[in-house]
């Protein structure tokens, strides 16, 4: 379990003058360019922005599945930077909590299997309070001996949910939960991510294109060419649509 | 489609270059093992036809151009001098020579006796019309004179002789002689001597040493002018030749008959050799059918795209045939002049295993190349037959759907494959229990080949079904010793059975034909030693050389040693029985008992007394006798007698000859110099140093003289069959590097299929080391499948093989040498993980972020 949760309040995940460039020279492409950003403990966080805004790259950064160019990530006080590739490994593994739009799930692992697999390559067990209060909440006790083959798209997010929380993560990282579901599931699957902000105080961090998805979280922040561009809080259909068309109207206008 | 064929290959250059290397190997050792023969047969022949040269007519004996020293040993007639001098009296004949060829072993400067592989020496005669001389010089000269001798080159430099050094050869009747040495000669790559020593006298000197009563061939060059046939013709009307069934040649049918001869000669090496190459060529073949299907399956979106285009089932099928067709060409073509290679090193495996095959240069014939290729592509495209199949099933939507068959856990087969399977499978242990049955072991053993070989194909069929349970008991010690990885490397083992089962199938042919193998040579070991000890129990032996006897004083004077207690004089040799020829054999009736103690069928073997004889009971059938009848013995010098048979035994593989009499029948009836081993027990209480020192010391390094004990003979019998088991292991080599090859090939193939998976795996925290072990220990799992179920098989074959022998030889037992075969495994286990190495290392660089985005 992880043992040091930041100060309440304070934040969880900080990241300052994040820059990512992809290749070199007069190709180079700068995918971030100098994001300054901090979740909040207990915060519940939608990035968003267009295509290629650079929103996943600043994800892949936060989470340590990718090393920026330059600039600082601290995760709980950890600078991410800072580490090599084990370091980070490990870090992901006792600290981090994925959910990813597809392919959350290996196949050839049953749902426990795959809900226990970071704890399991840590060489640890959850405590069986923790696991059968996580379970009763994602409703997946009848579904633990399956094969994510065998699961409707739902109920795979869902485990994918119960894996990202059973380690009691520092940050969940969320990349377009919903964005393979069906609106009942995917309401579902946010109504899950709300309560275990609320209730067990979870920090969540969620990237999505979907307006409906952006209102379930505290905060709505948005990037556009790799910059930060708009701090929302409290956000309503309205404001993100809003907020949206300020940061690049002609794209939105065209069906982004 | 010819151009999307060519482009899919090229596109999948990285993907095809594994799969190629196995195609390569086994056209490779297919295409060597042609060039090989082809290169030996001629490198044979060009020593055979050495004594062709400047031959124009040649007389032989009724049995002769025999090739090999071997076969000469039971020649029985020969030319005689008054023949040659006859021939030479022809008008036509410039020169005739008479040819010898027998036993003259030599000692070296020690006093011991030269031996190769247990052989001793040959003497040959130099003729004194050198044109009719068949080896060059490389220093000195022929013998001329009675006193002087040529040595051959090898053995001249193994044992340090130079010209005019004294060298002692030792004559048909034991005498030593002293030789001064005029010349050293090369005897090249010609068989007939086979690497034992060879020595050159004058032609008269020659059959005194060797004590041979003539010529083996009379070598006639004729006067200019005068032809080949005319010198035949004369020849034949010859009154010194008439009725000795002579064979006569022309110079040109002699050189025609030795290379018919050499052709024989070679041909059985390359039988075997090919044999097992076709094991690798079709090794490779059902790694390449894998790897077409492996294939197939990941581009399921991109044929079903070409379907949706408006390509028809016959175009995705004819594409994919172009692309295996193109594949097969390239490798194969490749793989031919790997052969090159190949068939040099096949020359350096057999020579280290003590085989003298060498070859002058390479014989690369067209159709070497036309055979091996067309091989190589017809075996590509027939592996690429059902793959193909597969992809014409593959439904223009499929573009369209979202999830393709990258990740998909295959079920395991259907119920119709697991019923034919286990049909199939029962019918071969039908047939193998027949073959079992046959009292004939020659084709009862053929039957068993037959059913192991029906048996085997139903196991493969078996094996999509069978591949999961085991893959799971296998990973369970894993699993507990390296927790998750191991876990996750035995649950993507098991995900695809049927890619898995046919990526082990590969290994398990190796596998099994070498563990047949091994249990079969580890039984005749076992069973020939236990046999040793209880039907010839032996503490030591003193053995004559070949043709030659212990002399009776030894016999006499071992009999008086205070050490022994029991001591045997055998004698052996041939006879004939009621118009058969027939081993024979007697021994000193003190040994009877003691010292020999047959498997009897019927009677005793003390019963054999003068008068009487014991025969193997499967001789009896084809003497028409039995036991209380008699048989009519044509003894030597045209002297015949009737014996009674009082008793039978079996045949138990070794020791015991067909027919055994009592010692002063056999010295009446058989051409025998005398006893030719003497076998005999130490008396209890005396130590083996002592017993063996005082028979030694009574043999007194006869260099004629050789003694074994039971320890030496189980050794020599253990390293010999050792060999036997190596150079098969050797062979089969290739087939299981291939096999290892394609588990490497599949690896990396599930590795690109499961690029996200592993990049998720990564995410979720997994390092990079355990994505590494995760991948090496599921080629483990892989190749521990492979051998374990190549061990099941090759064991339960190899214990029919023994049983059926055990049954004909009514001796022998089944030993399964478990620590060997435990090896096997862990050599599998450790070549398993060595050939996951590249594609582990290859997995764990991918970036993570890049992966998991990957759409």
């Amino acid at each position: 379990m992880s043992a040091q949760h930041a100060a309440p309040g304070g934040p969880a995940v900080l990241a300052r003058d994040l820059v990512k460039t992809y290749g070199t020279g007069a190709t180079a492409v700068r995918a971030l360019d100098g994001v300054t950003v901090g979740f909040g403990q207990g915060e519940f966080t939608a990035i968003m922005g267009p295509s290629g805004s650079g929103k996943s790259t600043l994800m892949h950064c936060l989470a340590g599945l990718d090393t920026a160019t330059s600039g600082s990530v601290r995760i709980g006080g950890v600078e991410l930077t800072r580490l090599n590739d084990k370091a980070l490994t490990l870090l992901r593994r006792r600290r981090i909590g994925f959910i990813f739009q597809s392919f959350n799930l290996l196949p050839t692992l049953t749902a426990e299997q795959n809900i226990l697999l970071p704890l399991d390559l840590a060489g640890l067990k959850p405590p069986k309070q923790w696991w059968d209060q996580v379970i009763g909440v994602l409703d997946l006790g009848s579904r633990l001996k399956h094969r994510p083959g065998e699961l409707s798209g739902g109920q795979q997010q869902r485990v994918a949910c119960a894996r990202a929380l059973m380690s009691r993560p520092e940050v969940v990282f969320a990349d377009e939960p919903t964005g393979n579901l069906d609106s009942r599931s995917g309401a579902e699957v946010l109504s899950f991510l709300r309560m275990s902000v609320r209730e067990l105080g979870q920090t969540v961090v969620m990237v999505t294109h979907d307006t409906v998805a952006a209102c379930a979280a505290d905060r709505v922040v948005f990037l556009a060419d790799g910059r930060m561009c708009g701090d929302l809080p409290a956000p309503t259909p309205d404001t993100v649509t809003a907020a949206l068309r300020t940061v690049r109207p002609e794209r939105v206008a065209a069906g982004e | 489609m010819f151009k999307t064929a060519l482009a899919n290959l090229r596109a999948h250059k990285a993907r095809m270059l594994l799969s190629s290397i196995t195609v390569l190997l086994g056209v490779g050792f297919v295409a060597g093992t042609l060039i090989f023969t082809d290169s030996i047969r001629e490198s044979f022949f060009t020593g055979f036809a050495r004594t062709a040269k400047n031959v124009d007519a040649a007389v032989v004996p009724a049995k002769g151009v025999q090739l090999a020293s071997d076969d000469r040993r039971d020649q029985d007639s020969y030319l005689s001098p008054a023949a040659l001098d006859a021939v030479r009296g022809l008008p036509g004949v410039a020169s005739a020579e008479g040819r010898v060829l027998g036993p003259a072993p030599v000692l070296d400067q020690t006093g011991k006796l030269v031996k190769h592989s247990g052989q001793t020496g040959l003497g040959i005669a130099f003729p004194a019309d050198e044109s009719l001389s068949y080896f060059d010089f490389s220093a000195g000269r022929a013998p001329t004179a009675p006193t002087e001798v040529a040595l051959d080159k090898i053995t001249a430099e193994d044992k340090h002789y130079a010209l005019g050094d004294r060298l002692t050869v030792v004559d048909h009747t034991d005498q030593r002689r002293t030789f001064t040495i005029v010349g050293v000669f090369d005897t090249g790559t010609d068989q007939t001597y086979q690497n034992q020593s060879v020595v050159g006298f004058a032609t008269a000197t020659a059959l005194d040493v060797t004590g041979r009563g003539g010529y083996d061939q009379i070598a006639v060059r004729g006067k200019a002018g005068v032809g080949q046939d005319k010198l035949v013709t004369e020849l034949k009307d010859l009154p010194a030749l008439d009725g000795s069934g002579a064979k006569f040649y022309t110079g040109a049918q002699l050189t025609a008959e030795l290379a018919n001869k050499a052709t024989g000669y070679t041909d059985s090496y390359g039988q075997v050799l090919l044999v097992f190459a076709i094991i690798a060529a079709l090794v490779s073949a059902l790694v390449i059918q894998n790897t077409f299907q492996i294939l197939v399956a990941q581009r399921a979106r991109e044929l079903a795209l070409l379907r949706c285009v408006g390509a028809t089932r016959r175009q995705v099928f004819g594409s994919t045939l172009i692309e295996a067709f193109v594949f097969g060409v390239l490798a194969s073509g490749a793989g031919f002049f790997a052969g090159i290679g190949l068939s040099e090193g096949l020359g350096l495996l057999l020579r280290s295993f003590g085989l003298n095959i060498s070859t002058d240069h390479l014989v690369v014939k067209p159709q070497s190349a036309l055979y091996a290729i067309g091989l190589g592509v017809v075996l590509t495209v027939g592996s690429a037959l059902l793959p193909a199949r597969a992809a014409t099933r593959v439904a223009p939507v499929q573009a369209l759907s979202a999830q393709l068959g990258e990740t998909r856990v295959t079920r395991g087969a259907g119920r119709v494959r697991v019923g034919l399977g286990l049909v199939v499978a029962a019918a071969g242990l039908g047939i193998g229990y027949l073959g079992m049955q046959d009292s004939d072991p020659g084709s009862g053993f053929f039957v068993l080949t037959g059913g192991a070989c029906v048996v085997f194909v139903g196991v493969l069929a078996l094996g999509p079904v069978i591949t999961a349970p085991i893959i799971r008991a296998l990973g369970w010690l894993p699993g507990r010793l390296f927790g998750p990885t191991a876990r996750l490397a035995t649950a993507n083992a098991g995900r695809n059975p049927r890619r898995v089962a046919a990526t082990t199938a590969a290994l398990t042919i190796g596998i099994t034909l070498v563990t047949m193998f091994t249990v079969v040579t580890a039984s005749i070991k076992d069973s020939a030693t236990g046999s040793i000890r209880k039907h010839f129990p032996f503490d030591y032996q003193v053995v004559a050389e070949p043709a030659r006897a212990v002399p009776p004083e030894l016999v006499a004077k071992l009999k008086g040693l205070p050490e022994l207690s029991t001591v045997a004089a055998i004698y052996s040799g041939k006879t004939v029985l009621n118009g058969e020829k027939e081993q024979t054999a007697a021994i000193d009736p003190v040994g009877y008992h003691t010292l020999i103690e047959p498997v009897m069928k019927q009677g005793s073997i003390s019963d054999v007394v003068p008068g009487t004889i014991a025969l193997q009971d499967n001789q009896l059938s084809s003497l028409k006798t039995a036991v209380g009848e008699s048989v009519t013995v044509s003894g030597k010098n045209g002297t015949t007698a009737t014996l009674k048979v009082v008793a039978t035994y079996a045949d138990s593989g070794i020791g015991m000859p067909e027919s055994v009499m009592a010692v002063p029948d056999f010295q009446k009836l058989v051409v025998s110099p005398g006893p030719d081993t003497v076998t005999m027990l130490a008396k209890s209480g005396v130590s083996a140093t002592a017993s063996r020192q005082a028979v030694e010391q009574a043999v007194n390094d006869d260099p004629l003289l050789s003694v074994n004990s039971v320890a030496d003979y189980k050794k020599e019998l253990s390293s010999g069959l050792d060999q036997v088991l190596a150079l098969f292991t050797g062979m089969l080599g290739l087939a299981i590097l291939i096999a290892l090859i394609g588990i490497a090939n599949t690896l990396s193939l599930s590795v690109l299929e499961r690029t996200r998976e592993s990049a998720l795996l990564r995410a979720l925290g997994l390092t990079k080391p355990q994505l590494r072990r995760m991948l090496l220990t599921e080629a483990m799992l892989m190749a521990v499948l492979g051998v374990t179920l190549g061990i099941a098989l090759g064991g339960a074959f190899g214990w029919a093989l023994v049983h059926m022998f055990v049954k004909a030889t009514g001796g022998g037992t089944l030993t399964i040498p478990v620590v060997q075969l435990l090896l096997y495994i862990l050599a599998g286990a450790l070549a398993g993980t060595l050939a996951a190495v590249i594609p582990a290392r290859r997995a764990a660089r991918q970036t993570v972020a890049a992966a998991i985005t990957e759409a």
